[in-house]
């Protein structure tokens, strides 16, 4: 027994030696993993690159396998999702994991950029690694991009149409560029075509490339040591420092350090699978029929605060703001270590760096919940579908409660909200008479303004007596009424002065 | 390369009497430029408004601001935008919003009783050549909607 033990050892150590010997990797690859870190960079910290590294790999085999049923043509892409989700065995929680890896693989590639500014990893030598990974950011927020256009529902289509529509703003070459994005004059089969290439073929070889790039920048340049205050980060010493600090502290990269990356990966791994298996795939929604308007378009969470941020862009500046500060905002990014290659690492030591990712990350995370709430658009069924509350109409006179009902009919309710229902684009109107006077309100009502278009075409004059009616009940809490101070004096024919004034003395002595 | 003007081609989308007078109306048409894989994105809707006899004005549902599908709602008389809450008047001018000009609008004929109009490209501020030209930077200010309101026609002026 122990002979057959011992043969098929070492018929196993003949065959590695003779694959190692043609091909001469696997020597290389175990020295490289074993290579000796600083004792302080095995932190929890730093494993949010490998974690990418492990969900861009789950990303490559969920969208092979979704490849082999996936159609991509206009005409059909619909359905094939139809079948995934509902006819193959396990094809919902494919897709599912599909895209749950793409929204935890945006959000590990920004936590992992996070850590690395402010632990000021991106300094010498470690700058073209930096850069690099700006470009692997771009690239990740491409493939969520165009794996939303995978999905060929009307969000996608009208996804499609606002990336064309902000294409058609750069100057002189805005038409062929749209062109050359819809691949054509209209959103279609070759759109899709296109999309698929690069969702497919394209970003994915530049992206594999690129973290292989990356990844053999760590391993030549080591993994950052954990910064200290006051350790300063100069050409000339620092690499000497680093090794020295190896050569003191080093321990193995695999596995002393590694077994976090490992456990870490794996949560992650189970946390896209707990997601996918308690929410389920994303969409498609309804069917990329432009005929199909009663829809409220929308993009996906990675890119819910640019389409908030674009509501609130005044039109005059949209343009230039849209065009130049995304550029802008890249350039900064990857020109950063240039800038910033020496010096402090430690974050206690960056108060500026710190401001910036809090500042950043606030308004980000802000957008993106105004762009799940959406209050710049109006309801569209909130003129039909919500009540006046009845508190409303409690005691009110025959013409306040027909300006009640102008209200609804007018559609008001779709920007303007009562007891909390309804449009939130303007303001709610439950006290708006503690606000405007009448004369306000009609003047408002009729010529619009602010961010109020004008109903002077769209009501009679008996339907804005009745309406403004209606509105000079909404007091709120029995707040007191709107008063235009001016009035007395403009309505009056003679001029009282005041009681404040006393008579003067003089005149009371004649 | 083809200026945009020149892609697509003349189209009939209804007959005159298909939309009465002082209404706008949804009407779906396939795209002279899809192909056969275009499938349901082949086809396109616009808003028709026939404002006297031979007058109309066809505009496209996508919004001037980012390409989104707007909607008519006659009592207020409003096209209205669901994306970003970009607003029109009835005659498609810029209401209020982001959007910086007004819908866009396909050019029409008639011929006899059908309503032809011409279309190509997707509406975008680059390619609306295919419709009928407006100022392409002209931003109207919506506040001073309200000055020049006697110029419209209003039911209640007379």
């Amino acid at each position: 027994m122990a002979g057959l033990r011992d043969r098929v050892i070492a018929a196993g150590l003949k065959s590695y030696q003779w694959l190692e010997y043609r091909l001469g990797l696997i020597k290389p690859m175990a020295h490289a993993a074993a290579h000796r870190t600083p004792s302080n960079s095995a932190s929890w910290m730093y494993v949010f690159g490998s974690a990418a590294t492990v969900l861009l790999m789950l990303q490559v085999v969920t969208g092979i396998l979704l490849a082999l049923v996936y159609s991509p043509s206009a005409n059909e892409t619909w359905g094939s999702l139809q079948f995934l989700n509902h006819n193959i065995a396990l094809g919902w929680y494919l897709r599912a994991l599909h895209g749950w890896g793409s929204n935890f693989m945006v959000a590990i590639v920004l936590i992992h950029m996070v850590q690395v500014f402010l632990f000021g990893a991106y300094k010498f030598p470690r700058e073209l690694t930096w850069m690099v990974g700006v470009v692997l950011l771009l690239l990740t927020l491409g493939m969520a991009f165009t794996g939303q256009v995978m999905r060929f529902d009307g969000d996608a289509y009208w996804g499609l149409g606002i990336g064309a529509s902000i294409a058609s703003r750069v100057p002189i070459i805005g038409a062929p560029l749209v062109h050359l994005v819809l691949g054509g004059p209209i959103i279609g089969a070759a759109t899709l075509s296109r999309f698929f290439t690069l969702h497919v073929f394209l970003i994915p070889g530049l992206l594999l490339a690129g973290a292989g790039v990356h990844i053999w920048m760590v391993l030549l340049h080591g993994v950052s040591d954990w910064p200290m205050p006051g350790r300063i980060v100069t050409r000339s010493t620092y690499e000497r420092e680093y090794q020295e600090l190896t050569a003191k502290t080093g321990i193995p990269f695999v596995p002393d350090a590694a077994w976090k990356d490992a456990v870490f990966a794996a949560a992650i791994l189970f946390a896209v699978m707990a997601c996918a298996f308690f929410f389920g795939p994303f969409g498609p929604s309804g069917q990329p029929d432009p005929t199909i308007i009663q829809t409220a378009p929308k993009p996906d969470m990675p890119f819910l605060w640019i389409y908030a941020v674009l509501a609130f862009l005044p039109p005059s500046i949209e343009t230039p703001i849209m065009l130049i500060v995304p550029v802008l905002a890249i350039a900064v990014m990857l020109l950063l270590p240039l800038v910033a290659g020496e010096g402090e690492r430690h974050w206690a030591r960056r108060p500026v760096a710190v401001l910036m990712v809090a500042v950043i990350a606030v308004s980000l995370a802000i957008f993106t919940r105004l762009g799940t709430q959406t209050p710049w658009s109006p309801v569209m069924t909130a003129w039909t579908s919500d009540s006046v509350p009845p508190k409303y109409l409690l005691n009110r006179s025959p013409l306040e409660r027909q300006g009640a009902l102008v209200l609804q009919n007018k559609q008001c309710r779709n920007c303007h909200s009562l007891n909390g229902v309804g449009g939130q684009r303007g303001p709610a109107l439950d006290a708006i008479a503690s606000r405007m006077t009448e004369d306000q309100m009609i003047r408002q009502v009729l010529q619009g303004g602010g961010n109020m278009p004008a109903y002077g075409n769209a009501l009679n004059p008996a339907e804005t007596k009745a309406l403004v009616s209606f509105l000079m009940t909404l007091r709120g809490n029995n707040l007191a009424p709107a008063a235009d101070a001016s009035s007395k004096l403009v309505n009056s024919s003679e001029v009282h002065l005041p009681p404040a004034y006393p008579p003067s003395p003089t005149r009371q002595a004649r | 390369m083809k200026r945009s003007a020149n892609v697509g081609g003349w189209l009939t989308i209804g007959s005159v009497n298909d939309f009465p007078v002082g209404e706008t109306r949804l009407v779906d048409f396939q795209s002279p430029v899809a192909g056969l894989g275009d499938g349901q994105t082949g086809k396109v809707a616009c808003w028709v408004r026939h404002v006297s006899a031979q007058q109309f004005q066809v505009f496209a549902i996508n919004c001037a601001h980012l390409g989104c599908p707007v909607r008519w709602f006659a009592q207020s008389k409003l096209f209205l935008c669901p994306c970003h809450g970009g607003a029109y008047y009835e005659d498609g001018s810029r209401a209020s919003g982001p959007p910086e000009r007004g819908l866009f609008e396909y050019r029409y004929k008639l011929q006899g009783d059908s309503l032809l109009i011409h279309a190509g490209d997707m509406p975008t501020l680059a390619t609306q050549a295919s419709c009928k030209e407006k100022p392409l930077i002209g931003i109207q200010p919506a506040v001073s909607r309200g000055d020049s309101m006697p110029e419209r026609s209003t039911s209640w002026q007379g």
